[in-house]
């Protein structure tokens, strides 16, 4: 790994001794943001921000989706009212969704909110669904024998068995939302990393734009990161993990 | 008043494909104490009489009772009081040993201090008690079904049922785990019903033996003295007349 990006920066730095500062700015110049960036204070204020935001937005998402997609996996009538209604909102493009919530709210947390639950909660809601169904009919079997209660089912079996799918649900979440909450910051917002971004391009200062964009990769590699550390911690009782 | 008793009990499955009947006309009985088997050919309906016996599954026409209730209707009475070891171990592969050993007694609300003690208990009694704290996948085949010995034991239910319990294991194996479990259920002499595809087993495991056609129906029912059980040639007797009853009814 630290070889494959070790190249990514050499081919990049000998790129800038050749190119103009504004196409290929070499490496000091982006450390020299980077300084800057942390002087200003900007650094740590708005990536926490849109830290704040997308988690914000995923925690909201899982537990709308989360609930939907239990509700949809246990029983067969409301799923044939709910999905159709669910796929129809996971098709609108989260550049819509962005104006729409433009147009429906007014503070820039509430509409940043609303768009990161309308696009994460479907991604959510499905695949909860299908780890639901996916309980194993035999381990099922084995506990209703038992006569539990619904709780009891829920709590003691249909959870823990899809703990898998909820955590890689996260990771495919995480990259998605970065991606969206940059959109809605560069559209309609005056703080965090998006707005910093457009900041940054309206100076011509492409070292700008790329340091930003840096904390943004360095965000979604340390939150998957986080996620990875859950599942190998949950999951321990898994064969393949070992 | 038998403890189990089965009165023309009949399921139909109906399909997209159309109708399978899985049980036709099945009448039997099984008192109170008694340990008997079922034997049939391998999809012949024995899983969906033992899935009724649970209450798993909803009789077509007939009826099923234990205790004079119906294990479907009377969901909540039977909690605890019926259990199973299925053919494969079903243990909860995030749950260690122990935790797998008192599943049943968690769902009964048993407080954690006497459930983890009557599950290292039953542990112990099935040779396990080193393993309490190992997960499922890091044991042999052997010693997971025997986790779900304990399990079914643990919640000291009134009937206990056995659905091909020891086909999966290797013939030296099941020898042993067949005995052990077999002396565990005259220890606490529980009502069993043993089903399997196994004649051998069958003569060895019950004091009575059923035998099924296909779809399930009585075809012959034999009671198993000590006497045929300990003189091989009887046995060999009885195995062949079983295996006729079955293949005249359905040969392969």
């Amino acid at each position: 790994m630290f070889v494959s990006l070790g190249l990514l920066l050499l081919g990049w730095q000998i790129a800038s001794f050749f190119l103009p500062e504004f196409v290929v700015p070499g490496l000091q110049l982006i450390g020299l943001e980077f300084i800057n960036m942390a002087k200003e204070g900007t650094l740590l204020y708005d990536s926490l921000l849109t830290l704040y935001r997308v988690m914000q937005g995923l925690f909201g998402g899982f537990m709308l989706g989360g609930t939907l997609g239990i509700v949809m996996g246990t029983t067969k009538k409301s799923e044939n009212y709910l999905m159709p209604m669910i796929n129809f909102i996971m098709g609108v493009p989260a550049l819509s969704w962005t104006l729409i919530v433009i147009l429906w709210f007014r503070g820039t947390e509430a509409r940043i909110f609303a768009l990161m639950l309308a696009v994460s909660f479907p991604v959510f809601a499905h695949s909860i669904r299908d780890a639901v169904k996916g309980v194993s009919k035999d381990l099922l079997e084995m506990t209703l024998a038992f006569r539990p209660t619904r709780s009891q089912l829920l709590r003691m079996l249909i959870l823990p068995s899809i703990v898998p799918n909820v955590l890689t649900a996260w990771k495919v979440s995480i990259g998605f939302a970065v991606r969206v909450v940059i959109v809605a910051e560069l559209v309609g917002a005056s703080t965090g990393v998006g707005y910093r971004m457009v900041q940054q391009q309206a100076l011509l200062s492409m070292s700008g734009v790329l340091a930003w964009t840096l904390v943004l990769v360095m965000m979604g590699l340390t939150m998957q990161g986080i996620i990875t550390g859950f599942e190998s911690r949950l999951l321990r009782w898994r064969p393949t993990t070992h | 008043m038998p403890k189990i008793e089965s009165r023309s009990l009949a399921k139909i499955f109906n399909t997209q494909e159309g109708s399978f009947e899985a049980i036709r006309n099945l009448s039997f009985h099984v008192d109170a104490g008694e340990v008997i088997s079922v034997v049939g050919k391998t999809g012949c309906g024995k899983s969906t009489t033992l899935n009724i016996l649970l209450g798993l599954e909803k009789p077509t026409e007939g009826s099923l009772t234990i205790d004079g209730k119906e294990p479907y209707a009377a969901f909540d009475y039977f909690r605890g009081k019926l259990c199973a070891v299925f053919q494969t171990d079903r243990l909860l592969p995030w749950r260690k040993v122990l935790d797998n050993a008192a599943y049943g007694l968690e769902i009964l609300r048993i407080p954690a201090k006497e459930r983890y003690n009557r599950a290292r208990h039953w542990l112990e009694r099935v040779g396990l008690e080193q393993f309490e704290n190992a997960y499922p996948h890091h044991l042999s085949g052997g010693m997971r079904q025997r986790v779900g010995i304990a399990r079914a034991f643990c919640v000291d239910p009134d009937v206990i049922f056995c659905d091909e319990a020891f086909g999966h294991l290797d013939e030296v194996t099941a020898i042993k785990l067949r005995a052990d479990f077999l002396n565990l259920i005259r220890e606490t002499h529980k009502t069993s019903v043993f089903v399997t595809h196994d004649i051998n087993e069958a003569i060895e495991l019950g004091r009575r033996v059923l035998v099924l056609g296909k779809p399930a129906h009585l075809l012959l029912e034999v009671e198993i003295s000590q006497e045929t059980n300990g003189d091989p040639s009887k046995r060999r007797e009885l195995k062949e007349r079983i295996l006729k009853t079955i293949e005249d009814n359905h040969p392969c």
